[in-house]
């Protein structure tokens, strides 16, 4: 049922961003010529205005703000929109657990986090003339890669970078949903609830999070060795992950009121 | 299978200080087409949300076939809620996908024929319909399911007569005769010609539950007449000033 659920939440996904998303690679492409770059084979574009240039940049610039915010708005209002307003009275009578519900939600939102971060950072890469072929023949991509296998142990340490990268977009969602959770509790004034549970749980989870940091720093364990460090602040927030996940899952299964 | 569809004991639900459920005991059996008769506020709408698991009792117990509510009994109910519940990207046709994931149940080539007769195209996007068609769009999602339970919250309220006959119409000739409709309104005088049984809730509280027949003959008066003497507003006399 969750690979159901899935697929509607993402075909919501790319309808919100079908638009926003190609638009700012193609604006990044756009900067490419429209910037006066000073490498070999752009120098044509050196009689383009500067004005054009500056409104292509500042383009750019409102083409991720637009993303940014629209990732925001995609969060908070496919939880709440579809879990707690009038979309919930198809989401909740549907023969699904509230786990998958969420889940659903959640990983979603993670996706699209992810995406839209690979959007912006390509945008730049396109903004910037980049000779692809001397890229590869030159063996420049070789060199990142060894850069990277030297400077970061091995390629397990960049999976664990990634999937902290990940618990921290997912962290950053869930704390969002367990917020809004919270504020359904209360029977008035729902959305102002909500952000005050937000804010209380930013400073409970940030409080926490410099508490453990303090006491596990003076530990030889995590100074000798970084992967158990590493593997630390994994387990950390994969708990405290839990932990929101459960609680929104909690409300939506024992306390929701549609009303 | 149970004989007993829906079983609802000492059920309650509170809002705040405003008792919605006090304490309804209820049972319902299979193959019946049940109105749920109230004045507004009465808790109807509250009662038929319990059973879909949309808000939570404050106590007591409900069940649909035997069972507490949760994905199985969602599984076997059709519910109509008193408002749109899509979502503004779709269209009628993602729908019918929608529902025929979840339900095993759902008859997509019935769906369809509704539509066609309905004069709604499908390709349609929800949010350039009217709230006709939307309205139109839902009933056809509840009754192209073969559901053991459909429960129709104030299907026929705020149309105007003719529709009112169209809606019925569509639900008398698509439910599942083997299931049970239960229909909350306050319309009685338009559904009480397809009713086979009667339940009265006032003030949060069954206070008749009973077959239309059994109504008529017992009263003397049919389900309309009587739910005028039971629910009859005293009107405020002036004072003089």
């Amino acid at each position: 049922m969750l690979w159901k659920l899935l697929k509607y939440d993402f075909r919501s996904m790319w309808k919100q961003f079908a638009v926003v998303w190609p638009a700012v690679l193609v604006i990044g492409l756009v900067n490419r010529f429209t910037l006066p770059w000073e490498v070999t084979g752009s120098s044509a574009m050196a009689n383009v205005p500067g004005a054009v240039g500056v409104t292509t940049v500042i383009l750019l610039f409102a083409g991720l703000l637009a993303m940014g915010v629209l990732a925001l708005v995609f969060i908070l209002q496919r939880f709440y929109k579809g879990l707690l307003g009038d979309e919930g009275y198809l989401m909740h009578t549907l023969p699904v657990k509230p786990w998958q519900l969420v889940a659903s939600k959640l990983i979603c939102a993670v996706v699209m986090l992810i995406i839209s971060g690979a959007v912006a950072f390509l945008a730049m890469l396109l903004m910037v003339p980049v000779d692809w072929s001397a890229l590869f023949q030159e063996g420049i991509l070789g060199n990142v890669i060894r850069w990277a296998a030297t400077n970061l142990g091995d390629v397990a340490v960049l999976l664990e970078i990634v999937l902290l990268l990940v618990e921290v977009l997912a962290l950053m969602v869930l704390t969002c949903y367990a917020a809004m959770a919270v504020g359904h509790l209360f029977q008035r004034h729902r959305v102002a609830m909500s952000v005050v549970a937000f804010v209380v749980l930013d400073i409970v989870i940030s409080n926490l999070t410099a508490i453990l940091g303090r006491l596990a720093a003076p530990l030889e364990i995590f100074a000798v060795n970084s992967q158990v460090g590493i593997w630390a602040v994994i387990l950390y927030q994969a708990v405290l992950g839990a932990a929101l996940f459960a609680g929104a899952t909690l409300v939506l299964s024992r306390r929701l009121n549609l009303e | 299978m149970n004989e007993t569809l829906v079983e609802c004991r000492d059920l309650r639900k509170v809002y705040g200080r405003k008792t919605a459920l006090d304490g309804v005991d209820l049972s319902l059996g299979r193959g019946r087409i049940v109105g749920l008769l109230g004045p507004n506020g009465s808790g109807k709408t509250t009662l038929i949300k319990i059973l879909c698991g949309l808000i939570q009792p404050t106590g007591g117990a409900a069940a649909v076939d035997g069972r507490a509510v949760g994905p199985y009994t969602k599984s076997i109910i059709s519910y109509l809620p008193d408002r749109m519940y899509f979502a503004d990207w779709m269209r009628a046709s993602d729908l019918f996908d929608l529902f025929g994931d979840f339900y095993a149940d759902f008859d997509r080539k019935r769906a369809e024929a509704m539509c066609q007769s309905l004069g709604v195209d499908p390709r349609d996007r929800m949010k350039t319909m009217s709230k006709g068609t939307k309205e139109k769009v839902q009933l056809v999602l509840v009754m192209a399911r073969q559901a053991q339970l459909y429960l129709l919250d104030e299907p026929i309220a705020g149309v105007d007569p003719a529709a009112r006959d169209f809606i019925l119409h569509t639900i008398l000739t698509n439910y599942n005769e083997a299931g049970t409709v239960l229909i909350s309104t306050h319309l009685i005088g338009d559904i009480e010609r397809v009713l086979d049984e009667a339940v009265f809730l006032k003030e949060g509280k069954v206070t008749l539950h009973d077959s239309v027949d059994g109504i008529r003959e017992k009263t003397g008066k049919s389900v309309d007449a009587l739910f005028r003497d039971v629910f009859r507003a005293q009107p405020m006399e002036g004072g003089a000033f």
